[in-house]
């Protein structure tokens, strides 16, 4: 079974790449990942589908988590939120077939972008199993191209918005300079130094 | 502070400064040439200049693990930068708070095969907490603010920026106030929950036979009373990792020492036997469990960390909490029940003497200077007062089990990477960190000639740091290795090495060479008397190993022990 992430990361050069080297690390091998842009400008959704379960998907949530560049990883499964992909179909077509491929797009809700003599072009959004699903129904045409996007996810429980991370940058106070003092700073000084450090910002 | 117009050079040191950076360890290059030219407006700030960008990685590491203050080292573009890896790699491993800076190229040339141009960003994003490339002199302030922030707060790390040329070579305002960090919301570790406190206290009031597991998160967090206080309260014995050693004092009557690998072998019996495992700031690392499938299987796990990753990574734990140790111990402590366990005390002491007769220092004296004779007469004549940096081998596990840390911070070594050749420059950014200490490197002949370059340094900076070669004429631990898996193939392990004596000769530095045990202690205290650095080529018994030894894969309990023919051995 596959796993899906979510993640909100900040729109940083470089996020996606820190992201797949932690995958990378694991040797889980990266199904699907998609960015989208959220009602917040500093905030992406990446979600990513990877082959890898149990302890390992477990750790490289965890390890995710501690990236600088995240927000907030959640692992979802597809009950818990709504999965949607767009794919785009060229599937070749005659006269006689031409009917029934526009019947059979008709029942899974696909549109039509382009039609010629000799093959149809078609789009469709949905789950990544109904775009399967018309793929196979589509087979037996011909298909000469086809590409599908990962899929994009809105949790199905979120609690109203108070689960959306709100732009989370912390402000820090300008006035910390730690170890300022001197240099023979006995051990028990500079622990307690770097803790005021990390409560102050906190 | 005022608005002042500076260059993106001079903005990097005014942050050191503001962030109390007194050394700084670096190596000149045409991308930090800019950098080095500001330099001289800032007296406040020594630099050091290495022989090796590792030593400066390093160094920067040394000075971090004696105080807990941020290291700070400094490269060039391309070799300069990569030449770091290394060091940031052990420093990523040991959660150690250093701060690289690196020269990059003019950001017109990135991408173009520059002369000297590496993406060092890219190279050490898996070995970072984060890093950062700047290419606008504006960013440089609030980058280098957070750099410093990310790399102390929580569990510590390397994080590296790197700041291309012109990026320190254009000017903008700089005010300290507006260069404000923006980071994500970090956690806080304040308050532990009070469910799982009380779970944790009910498992520890119920148990009958728990063992603490002690690590380096306790050092970090300076929680050393609130450990001891911990323990005390309900009669536990504690047991350390090496990154944890001085934590609780040796001589405590609740520390068993050093667990693992080559740990002392009644405190992996009383782990295996355990009902009950608290770890405490460690992250059941393989040299520490053995073989996960038979690491203490009866027991149930409580494991506090700072990091929540690290809890279920390796070991499923039953309560497990997230937080500083220093805020969770002192909120646990008072919910244990006080008693005594005699029982297990009495179990745990009976192997304890067995084991002690086996103990090479209570072996005849025949003549022969062993490693372990070094390292226990180093500890009397510093009465263990001494901030020992040690290397990788054999002559790291001796340290962790003859020299008896008590004062925290006070053994600094690489463990989690395991980076030969670390001993001495760690020791250099050590000394600069407290200069008060009585720094010794013990290192083996192996590890000294990956670095030794750095002598220069300690000379340059006419410091007073004391090396203790452990030489025994071989890779010792892949040569002990070899002789227990191999069949003795000593493959590529014995080594042709120089005259360790002339070459710190050369250098300017007193030496010694000692070969026997009744010299051990008198060249001790010659060198402490010293007032420059020493070096002392202690050539030990060539074929010893360090006893016992858990191979890698077996469980904790299956402890390979001193042969007690060993002193025959040796002769063959």
């Amino acid at each position: 079974m596959n796993m899906t992430y979510l993640l909100d990361v900040a729109n940083h050069t470089g996020v996606v790449t820190r992201i797949s080297l932690i995958f990378r690390r694991h040797g889980a091998n990266l199904q699907s990942l998609s960015t989208a842009k959220t009602e917040h400008p500093s905030i992406v959704r990446i979600v990513v589908t990877s082959d890898l379960e149990g302890r390992a998907a477990q750790r490289i949530k965890g390890q995710l988590s501690k990236l600088i560049d995240i927000f907030k990883v959640d692992m979802i499964s597809n009950e818990e939120g709504t999965f949607r992909a767009f794919g785009m179909m060229k599937i070749a077509c005659t006269l006689q077939t031409r009917p029934q491929i526009l019947q059979l797009l008709e029942i899974f809700n696909g549109r039509v972008l382009e039609l010629t003599i000799e093959w149809v072009l078609v789009e469709m959004t949905g789950t990544p199993e109904q775009l399967e699903g018309l793929l196979q129904v589509l087979q037996p045409y011909g298909i000469l191209e086809a590409v599908e996007t990962g899929p994009i996810v809105i949790r199905r429980n979120s609690p109203r918005n108070a689960a959306r991370p709100q732009p989370t940058w912390e402000v820090v106070p300008g006035t910390l300079s730690a170890g300022t003092s001197s240099t023979s700073t006995s051990t028990t000084n500079s622990t307690q130094e770097r803790k005021r450090y990390g409560t102050d910002l906190l | 502070m005022s608005k002042m117009r500076l260059t993106g050079a001079q903005i990097v040191w005014k942050c050191l400064e503001r962030e109390g950076v007194d050394t700084v360890f670096g190596y000149p290059g045409g991308c930090v040439l800019p950098m080095y030219d500001a330099l001289q407006h800032t007296p406040s700030i020594h630099h050091v200049l290495v022989r090796h960008e590792q030593g400066a990685a390093h160094m920067a590491d040394g000075y971090a693990r004696a105080t807990g203050r941020v290291g700070v080292a400094l490269a060039t573009s391309g070799p300069g930068a990569t030449n770091l890896v290394t060091g940031i790699a052990t420093a990523m491993l040991d959660s150690s708070p250093i701060v690289c800076l690196t020269g990059q190229v003019g950001s017109k040339f990135i991408g173009t095969d520059a002369f000297q141009e590496i993406d060092i960003t890219g190279i050490t994003m898996p070995i970072t907490k984060h890093n950062y490339m700047v290419t606008d002199v504006n960013d440089i302030a609030r980058t280098l603010r957070e750099a410093f922030i990310i790399a102390r707060t929580g569990r510590p790390g390397p994080v590296l920026v790197d700041i291309t040329k012109d990026a320190q070579m254009a000017s903008c305002d700089f005010e300290w106030d507006f260069a404000m960090p923006r980071l994500r919301k970090l956690e806080t570790w304040e308050s532990p929950d009070p469910d799982q406190l009380a779970e944790a206290a009910a498992l520890i009031n119920n148990a009958e036979r728990p063992v603490i597991l002690a690590g380096h998160g306790i050092l970090m967090s300076g929680a050393m009373q609130d450990l001891q206080l911990f323990a005390e309260a309900s009669d536990i014995p504690v047991g350390l990792t090496l990154l944890g050693l001085g934590a609780m004092p040796h001589f405590h009557p609740l520390c068993l020492g050093m667990m693992g690998m080559h740990g002392e072998a009644w405190l992996n019996h009383a782990i295996q036997s355990a009902d009950l495992l608290i770890a405490l700031g460690m992250r059941f690392d393989d040299r520490v469990t053995g073989k996960l499938e038979s690491y203490a299987q009866n027991a149930k796990k409580i494991h506090v960390d700072i990091d929540a990753s690290e809890i279920h990574k390796n070991v499923r734990a039953d309560v497990a909490i997230v937080g500083d140790l220093k805020q969770v111990l002192p909120k646990l402590t008072p919910l244990l029940t006080p008693v005594k366990r005699s029982a297990l005390w009495a179990e745990i002491n009976e192997a304890k003497g067995a084991v002690a007769v086996r103990d090479i220092r209570n072996l005849p004296d025949t003549g022969h200077l062993y490693a372990a004779h070094v390292i226990h007469d180093l500890w009397r004549e510093t009465k263990g007062k001494a901030l020992i940096v040690t290397d990788v081998g054999q002559h790291q596990m001796w340290e962790a089990q003859y020299y008896h840390h008590s004062e925290p911070r006070s053994l600094i070594t690489s463990g989690g990477l395991g980076t030969m050749g670390f001993a001495l420059p760690a020791a250099i950014g050590a000394k600069f960190s407290r200069p008060e200490a009585d720094v010794w490197v013990i290192v083996g002949d192996g590890g000294f000639q990956m670095t030794m370059a750095e002598l220069a340094t300690i000379v340059q900076e006419n410091i007073k740091v004391n090396i203790a070669i452990i030489n025994n004429g071989y890779l010792g631990m892949v040569r002990q290795w070899q002789e227990f898996f191999y069949q003795r193939n000593y493959a590529a392990t014995p080594l042709v090495n120089p005259d360790f004596t002339k070459i710190a000769e050369a250098y300017g530095i007193l030496t010694f060479a000692v070969t026997h045990r009744d010299e051990v202690a008198p060249t001790v205290q010659k060198a402490r008397e010293h007032p420059g650095p020493v070096l002392i080529d202690f050539r030990v018994e060539q074929e010893d190993s360090v006893y016992p030894m858990v191979p890698a894969g077996s469980a904790l309990h299956e402890m390979i022990r001193r042969p007690s023919a060993i002193v025959e051995t040796a002769d063959e």
